[in-house]
């Protein structure tokens, strides 16, 4: 009972850090149609940045707030001013995607350059815990779950009842048709990567401070769990990624529990490559006209 | 095809034939200044610089053992050049990053091998490369003296490769025979990364666990960098052991020891030397907390000394490097830095015992230099046992080396406080030879 309670509970701790950076990557590619691949780099300097502003603060509060910020500004100055110049000089596709290779690279070497190869480390805490049947949760473990469940409701609201959710659904849909009803697209896919930003930053703090450690890589070795639970979802959905999220966060616990701690990462993407062969747009995303990256 | 006029020798334009001629020239002199490793070795007497690679990962989660090759490397390579080098050579010590992985390892060495005309040694010490990597050394003729534990290389064909540390099965042996008669514990969970440098200690802890009637009540080989192992710490808690033994990366034990300490574990950890460096001790703590760390954790390391002349000169050349090394101070008692200052050390010595630098010729006194009659722990006594004519057995920091006809050589244990790295109980060989069923 324990184990099955371990698995749930622990299963929903790696689904809530999963969902946010997801719901950020799946949200950013929907509205600009930019596979950012820097996004796990990205979601390192946010760390590194908290943890540098902050004075290597343990403070979850501080740490989420500062975070975001960071995660928003990078974003922007990434998405906005860097790719959004290769875009207006007509790269597409393929281009793109190697652009935000070379920007994560530079972001994850720069970052090694500058601190060393070394891990950096917060001290050490002592969190409060609560037991739930023999299984127990840290605080900092709570808090994460519930900040990610807010943060999903939020998106959710954003996306279904403001303005500007519509603008972005608009714009994810059609981009002239938006044009021809007012919306300025290029000021809607700013938002978008501020808003991708903001999570990426959040998603990277609450590693980081959970963790306890990391180094210039964590993001990118994060990224490419996050980005399977983006697709398992269908990419541009920012609800199939909560749901993708849950199901590689449960499913990766109750492989290592039931099997082997080595089937972990294996079962993720057997999980994705089942759900991808009968479902090839993923769980949730409508399957459409074949969609031209950066068209 | 019509239209095209295909330009023979003589019609081609004078510029061409020049640019072409002028890059045929360039290129024969390029290889005559280029000796293979093997063939265009330095002699005696000649006045280049002689270069020891440190051949390890400076890049990636493994870059602190890099470091540490590089600090033996360098501080011997001070202590040579101090003492008038070896044959009218001063020797340097190189940095060749490998990456940690064998995929960039491999280019790596080659790129080493082609590019280092005067390249008489390398020391090394990373498990998981020694079978991509060290063939290549030895088809070279380059003389490696490596720390990796690659259990495979306990047998070793290769004439070029000598190890001074034993290989991971060995380590897992010591590991059974610490719990066995250092701990009285019986009830044991075995915990490591599932990547081939932790798993290779793993089939010696079994087996010695087998030969001492200890009991693995939990074997698990966790993923790496994960972002929690609360459900296998719940598998690992089931099983009730008295001890844990582990080895996994700094980031990875990180998570594990916190969700350890989370689910109330409050027990004995035991660590391999895997566990030695800078990056594990700051996750360590980072998760327990110092004291607790320092209470509950050892880590069973191949034991080095910490006095008397050879250490002494080794840290005197630490210290003395200054900015080249990252850690000084720290690094006195690192086992992991004394042992690429030895090899560094041996190889230095092999050169002046047979009067030659070119490392086809050195190589064999590799082993004839730890057998002579005159016991030497410094370079200065070695060069001048050597001058007057004696033979000469190094004893360096590692202590006394004796290699099989493997071209191994194992060494003391410990168990070692985690932050001071000071031994807290020596494993004797008697003891590791008990958990190895002899």
């Amino acid at each position: 009972m324990t184990l099955l309670l371990s698995i749930i509970i622990f299963g929903v701790y790696s689904a809530a850090l999963l969902a946010i950076g997801a719901v950020g990557f799946t949200l950013q590619f929907g509205v600009t149609n930019v596979l950012n691949l820097a996004f796990g780099s990205i979601l390192t300097a946010c760390i590194f940045a908290e943890y540098g502003l902050t004075g290597h603060s343990t403070n979850i509060w501080i740490a989420m707030a500062v975070g975001a910020a960071s995660g928003a500004v990078i974003s922007l100055l990434v998405g906005h001013v860097v790719v959004g110049a290769f875009l207006r000089r007509g790269a597409t596709g393929f281009g793109i995607a190697m652009v935000t290779i070379a920007i994560s690279l530079m972001v994850q070497f720069g970052l090694e350059a500058i601190q060393g190869p070394y891990i950096l480390a917060y001290a050490a805490t002592t969190h409060a815990t609560m037991k739930i049947g023999g299984v127990v949760l840290s605080s900092g473990q709570l808090t994460t779950i519930i900040v990610a469940v807010l943060a999903m409701v939020a998106v959710h609201l954003l996306l279904r009842t403001t303005k500007l959710g519509l603008a972005m659904r608009a714009t994810a849909a059609d981009v002239s048709l938006t044009r021809g009803c007012g919306v300025s697209p290029a000021r809607t896919r700013a938002v978008a990567w501020l808003l991708s930003g903001a999570l990426c930053g959040l998603c990277g703090v609450l590693l980081g401070l959970g963790e306890g450690s990391f180094s210039s890589s964590t993001g990118s070795d994060f990224f490419i769990t996050l980005a399977a639970a983006a697709v398992l979802g269908g990419i541009g959905k920012p609800s199939g990624a909560m749901i993708g999220a849950l199901l590689i966060g449960i499913m990766s616990q109750a492989a290592a529990a039931v099997i082997s701690p080595s089937y972990k990462t294996i079962a993720a993407w057997i999980i994705l490559i089942a759900v991808l062969v009968l479902r090839p747009q993923g769980i949730l995303a409508e399957f459409a006209a074949e969609r031209e990256l950066v068209a | 095809m019509s239209g095209m006029k295909h330009r023979t020798w003589r019609a081609a334009a004078p510029g061409a034939r020049l640019a072409l001629v002028g890059g045929l020239v360039g290129l024969a002199l390029a290889a005559c200044g280029t000796s293979s490793p093997s063939g265009g070795s330095p002699s005696a007497g000649g006045s280049s610089t002689l270069e020891v690679a440190a051949f390890s990962p400076f890049t990636g989660p493994n870059a602190p053992y890099g470091y540490f090759q590089y600090t033996g490397c360098v501080s011997a390579v001070r202590v040579i050049n101090a003492a008038g080098g070896v044959l009218g050579h001063h020797l340097t010590c190189t940095i060749v990053d490998n990456r940690g992985e064998p995929a960039d390892a491999v280019p790596a060495a080659n790129n080493m091998l082609a590019s280092s005309p005067h390249l008489v040694g390398i020391v090394d010490g990373d498990s998981g490369l020694m079978s991509a990597t060290v063939p290549l050394f030895n088809q070279a003729h380059i003389p490696d003296l490596s720390a990796g534990g690659d259990v495979q290389f306990d047998t070793s064909s290769y004439p070029y490769f000598w190890r001074t540390t034993p290989g991971d099965d060995v380590a897992g042996y010591t590991l059974a025979a610490y719990v066995k008669f250092g701990t009285g514990f019986t009830r044991v969970a075995a915990v490591f990364g599932n990547d081939q440098a932790a798993q290779g200690n793993v089939p010696g802890l079994v087996s010695g666990a087998r030969h001492l009637g200890l009991n693995i009540v939990d074997k698990e080989a966790i993923a790496l960098d994960q972002t929690t192992y609360e459900t296998e710490v719940q598998r690992i808690l089931a099983a009730h052991p008295q001890v844990i033994v582990t080895e996994s990366d700094p980031q990875t034990a990180g998570v594990l020891l916190g969700n350890l300490k989370q689910a109330g574990w409050t027990g004995p950890i035991v660590g391999t030397s895997g566990t030695l460096g800078v990056d594990y001790d700051k996750a360590a703590i980072a998760a327990l907390g110092q004291a607790a760390y320092e209470a509950h954790f050892v880590r069973i390391i191949q034991y080095a000394q910490q006095s008397g002349a050879a250490w002494q000169t080794w840290k005197t050349a630490l210290l003395a490097s200054g900015k080249l090394v990252k850690n000084p101070a720290g690094d006195e008692t690192a086992i992991y830095a004394e042992l690429p200052y030895d090899h560094t050390m041996m190889i230095a010595l092999a050169m002046l015992a047979s009067r030659s630098a070119a490392p086809a010729t050195f190589n064999p006194y590799i082993q004839k230099i730890t057998q002579g009659s005159t016991v030497v722990h410094t370079f200065g006594q070695a060069k001048a046992a050597l001058a007057a004519g004696k033979t000469i057995d190094y004893v360096g920091v590692t202590g006394q080396i004796s290699f099989d006809k493997y071209h191994n050589s194992g060494g003391l244990w410990a168990a070692e406080n985690p932050v001071t790295n000071l031994p807290v109980k020596l494993v004797s060989a008697q003891d590791i030879a008990t958990a190895e069923g002899h």
